[in-house]
């Protein structure tokens, strides 16, 4: 089954349409990078599958789990978006590291915060569902006829019962763990930063580091909370050119068994090399999509071909 | 020496001591209700309008706030002084505010206006990006705002408010204008009592040590903060 399956994204801001219709899935472990040029809505499709944007319309499945749908109204309660936006990391073209805290700080805070949070998180949830089918309770039982109502109130009760007891055993499992979860976290952090190339910067500040060293701190930190998959957005692009390897080869590196990634670039050397499949994207719909050999050597579209004619000139590899 | 020396250093210092005093309860007060103001001011509370075809937000809170704030600081703060020791006695006929009450009123709303300018510009400054990489993280609202804001909102802010403060400082001479007993008002005091114009002079004094020990607390507050960026 598909880890990721996309429907029919729309977005528009004010009267722009942005995303006009996305449509396409990711196995797991699979690389999908995403071309195109500068206004086609890339970096809004990465902002709605990390609810910072809300798309429109469509439906955003993970896992088989519709966890987006447009359909739904608004408002959510704070800690569903957020548990569910855990599905995705996105690594930001600017970095946006916390200034103040060292590398390593950076790395653990979030999940450090996580594993605290999750007793709150999981009472406040709790309590917006029961308040939820109360509402629904409540809504029933105004529509049934006065004879079945004892039955109706009878299996409400049942089944608040056993939500109930469902979550006192959660919270005290959670309470359980709390403190071995939170001793994982710091080696667990050092583990990723090796593997990221800076064991040696665990204890500096973001400001005495390079752009690249910079970059790879934020991917550490997007993956250290083992998102299912991982969004980059123009990773290097804010990057002098003699950074950029480094960069990418962390992110070559993270490709493995089951790591799930997008990545927006204008890297197509990387994409070629890299990805498992490439969607090219034009004016808010995605033009054309394949495997790479498919789509550089072979493109179907008159606009792949244009861009990818224009990409190559300005990178200096047009024969 | 002569008494009269003693007797114009001593009134100095008492003097003093109301301007400290003065300053000290400006900054207790006008630091917090400057944050609340700040807040007030970045209020979204309102409703949409549709005026003309094009749909406005319309905000009362924070219009009622900046206005406020605009207006106070829009005005000299002299004036403000003698409107809140003199108006309500001539527009309500009510009784005169002790007139240290009164100076202290007007300095709070005075200073906390500016400090609120501050505080918003401060905030206004953190880019989207860190509030943005806080969510995909999984923080809360709260803890974005009090993990990661704050301290750059912090740091940015410390060089202007340390030039407002230590205005402050030379401020508090222009509640001699409603005749509380600070230090100018006391040195003024001995030229028509004893004819001497150099108590006047050496208020200077008073003032360059306390601005100077100021800027050293600032100083080393700011290098406190220099192990980071923002
Ligand atoms: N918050 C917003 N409000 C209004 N318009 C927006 C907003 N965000 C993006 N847009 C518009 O949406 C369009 C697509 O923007 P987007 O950033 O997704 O493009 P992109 O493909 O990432 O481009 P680039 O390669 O330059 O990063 C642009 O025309 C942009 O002006
Ligand atoms: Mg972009």
């Amino acid at each position: 089954m598909a880890i990721l399956e996309v429907k029919n994204i729309k977005k528009s801001f004010g009267k722009v349409k942005v995303l006009k219709g996305i449509d396409f899935s990711l196995e797991r472990g699979e690389v999908l990078a995403i071309i195109g040029s500068s206004g086609s809505g890339k970096t809004t499709l990465l902002r709605c599958l990390n609810f910072l944007e809300r798309a429109d319309e469509g439906t955003i499945s993970v896992g088989g789990q519709v966890i987006f749908n447009g359909a739904d109204a608004k408002t959510e309660n704070e800690a569903v978006t957020r548990r569910k936006r855990l599905h995705f990391g996105l690594v930001f073209q600017s970095f946006n590291l916390f200034p103040q805290y060292t590398v390593l700080k950076n790395i653990t805070m979030a999940s450090e915060l996580l594993i605290k949070g999750e007793a709150k998180d999981c009472r406040e949830e709790y309590e917006y569902n029961r308040k939820l089918r109360e509402k629904a309770y409540k809504k029933e039982l105004k529509a049934t006829r006065k004879a079945d109502r004892a039955a109706l109130t009878e299996r409400h009760r049942e089944l608040e019962a056993k939500e109930q007891a469902a979550y006192e055993a959660h919270m005290s499992a959670i309470n359980a763990n709390m403190k071995a979860k939170l001793a994982e976290v710091k080696p667990h952090a050092l583990d990723i930063l090796a593997q990221v190339g800076l064991s040696d910067k665990a204890d500096a500040y973001p400001c005495q580091l390079s752009g690249g060293q910079q970059q790879r701190v934020a991917i550490a930190r997007a993956w250290a909370l083992h998102p299912e998959i991982l969004c980059f957005d123009e990773p290097t692009s804010a990057l002098d050119p003699e950074l950029t390897g480094e960069v990418l080869r962390v992110i070559r590196n993270l490709k493995g068994s089951d790591r799930t990634m997008i990545v927006v670039t204008h890297e197509m050397e990387f994409a070629r090399n890299v990805a498992d499949k490439i969607i090219f994207m034009a004016d808010g719909v995605i033009e054309e999509m394949g495997p790479p050999e498919q789509v550089f050597d072979d493109p179907q579209s008159e606009k792949t071909r244009a861009f990818l004619h224009s990409s190559l000139e300005l990178t200096g590899k047009a024969d | 020496m002569d008494s009269i020396f003693w007797t114009v250093i001593l009134s100095l210092f008492e003097g003093f001591a109301t301007t400290l005093k003065l300053f000290a309860l400006t900054l207790i007060f006008a630091l917090p209700l400057g944050l609340v103001i700040c807040f007030g001011s970045m209020s979204k509370i309102g409703f949409n309008l549709r005026l003309g075809g094009v749909r406005r937000r319309i905000c009362p809170i924070s219009a009622l706030i900046k206005t406020f704030v605009w207006i106070i600081r829009g005005t000299p703060l002299m004036l403000q002084l003698i409107v809140i020791y003199y108006g309500p006695g001539l527009m309500f006929e009510w009784d005169l505010l002790p007139r240290f009450t009164a100076v202290l009123l007007a300095f709070v709303i005075n200073y906390a206006c500016y400090f609120s300018e501050i505080y918003r510009g401060g905030i206004e400054s953190i880019p989207r990006g860190q509030y943005e990489a806080g969510q995909v993280l999984g923080m809360t609202k709260s803890q974005i705002f009090f993990r990661v804001v704050l301290m750059q909102v912090v740091k940015r802010i410390v060089p202007p408010m340390s030039n407002e403060i230590i205005t402050l400082v030379k401020d508090t001479s222009l509640s001699r204008i409603i005749a509380v007993y600070e230090i100018i008002f006391m040195a003024q005091s001995f030229i028509k009592s004893a004819g001497l114009i150099w108590p006047l002079f050496s208020t200077a004094i008073f003032y360059l040590v306390f601005c100077g020990l100021l800027t050293i607390l600032f100083g080393a507050i700011e290098r406190k903060l220099s192990y980071y960026k923002v």
